[in-house]
């Protein structure tokens, strides 16, 4: 009886090595989106919807060309370059009425952190401590949200 | 597939707890006064980490210790592990050596070959270094892939375990056994940008509770009698 326990163990204990679940969510994009405040006319109550703009263009420190040009979006997902710990983005743009057009711009820093995520998987670079060094945005006009970049998070969200 | 382990660790304790229904009495014979002394010092070796160790990605071994008190036994582990595992972008080595230090309490008082099922605790310490090397492509192809080249020179890192196994005497002094282990708690300082992943003694740093396994053989160096604890029916 004490063998058989001993050979059922052996079995049980190595089924236990279980190979961990390829999930990536490090990500190499600051993820900004764009916010308006609204109040109901009835209720007073005031809350956070989406706010679409139309983006003239966007531009990324380091490269001379434009990264996006005349979309209209109520988020930006840019990137950065992992070869330097500060980038800056400019971002043009222009209400939906047309009435008015402006040029931002926000510098953000960040740290990074190398992870093993399973041998099947690999190592990936994750992004972190993310601050704002300077902008053109006033200080309550934008909120960091998130100071990691993973897949499908909000960083930054900017108040229109 | 684990959740049946706790089963079967269960099913030992409902057998033993059965054994408690026919009230052995306690022998208070002359091995009272010293059933405290210890009988012997059990020497093994862990089969698995040797057998691993054929193996280019896994180096290792470790020995292991425990001598009696009474039901209670008082546990040493000493091991080596070092790893070289090719990554789906590069590669992560590590090397270092650990030891853990516990209890076990035996359960199986009245087998006459004095074989043991025991539950116990244990406290492991790592000393290691580890380091690798991968490519990352960015979001963005224009900012090109990056190579990245990172090393933790000196970590160490402790945890806690609960473990259960048995302890089987095949002949004379010659014993084989197995431990389970849940391992849990870890916890790791030294590190800086390379965030610590493979823990000599312990496993995968960032997934607790783990599991850890091994195949004992034992050999026993006894110096007197083994006291009956229980008296047989």
């Amino acid at each position: 009886m004490t063998r058989f326990i001993l050979f059922l163990m052996v079995f049980v204990g190595a089924s236990c090595f279980n190979e961990p679940d390829c999930i990536i969510t490090a990500t190499t994009a600051i993820k900004i989106d764009f916010k308006q405040t609204t109040t109901d006319k009835t209720t007073l109550v005031k809350s956070v919807v989406d706010s679409l703009v139309i983006v003239t263009f966007a531009k990324v420190s380091g490269i001379d060309t434009s990264y996006l040009k005349n979309k209209t979006v109520a988020s930006l997902t840019l990137p950065i370059n992992p070869k330097s710990k500060i980038i800056t983005y400019y971002i043009n743009r222009r209400s939906l009425s047309g009435a008015t057009t402006r040029l931002d711009s926000i510098q953000f820093s960040f740290a990074e952190e190398s992870r093993v995520i399973a041998p099947k998987c690999g190592a990936y670079t994750f992004f972190l401590d993310l601050k704002v060094l300077q902008t053109s945005f006033s200080q309550t006009q934008y909120k960091v949200t998130s100071t990691r970049l993973l897949k499908n998070t909000t960083n930054v969200q900017v108040f229109l | 597939m684990c959740k049946y382990f706790y089963s079967l660790i269960a099913v030992g304790i409902s057998l033993f707890a059965n054994g408690q229904n026919a009230a052995p009495k306690i022998i208070k014979a002359d091995t009272v006064s010293n059933r405290f002394l210890p009988t012997g010092l059990r020497i093994g070796i862990d089969a698995i980490s040797l057998i691993r160790s054929k193996d280019n990605s896994f180096k290792g071994w470790e020995v292991n210790f425990d001598t009696d008190f009474s039901r209670y036994y008082f546990t040493v582990d000493y091991g080596y592990w070092a790893t070289n595992q090719l990554l789906g972008n590069g590669r992560y080595t590590n090397a270092g050596n650990y030891f853990r230090v516990g209890a076990d309490v035996n359960f199986l008082l009245k087998d006459p070959e004095k074989n043991m099922f025991f539950i116990g605790m244990r406290y492991g310490v790592s000393a290691f270094n580890e380091s690798v090397e991968y490519k990352n492509t960015p979001l963005y192809p224009p900012f090109g892939p990056n190579q990245y080249a990172l090393s933790n020179g000196s970590l160490s890192g402790h945890w806690l375990e609960v473990t259960s196994g048995l302890r089987i005497r095949i002949v004379s002094s010659f014993w084989m056994g197995m431990t389970a282990r849940l391992k849990f708690a870890p916890s790791v300082s030294g590190a800086g940008k390379l965030s610590p992943y493979d823990m000599p003694g312990y496993g995968i740093v960032e997934e607790a509770p783990y599991w850890g396994f091994n195949y004992q053989l034992f050999w026993r160096f006894g110096w007197r009698e083994t006291p009956n604890l229980r008296e047989k029916k």
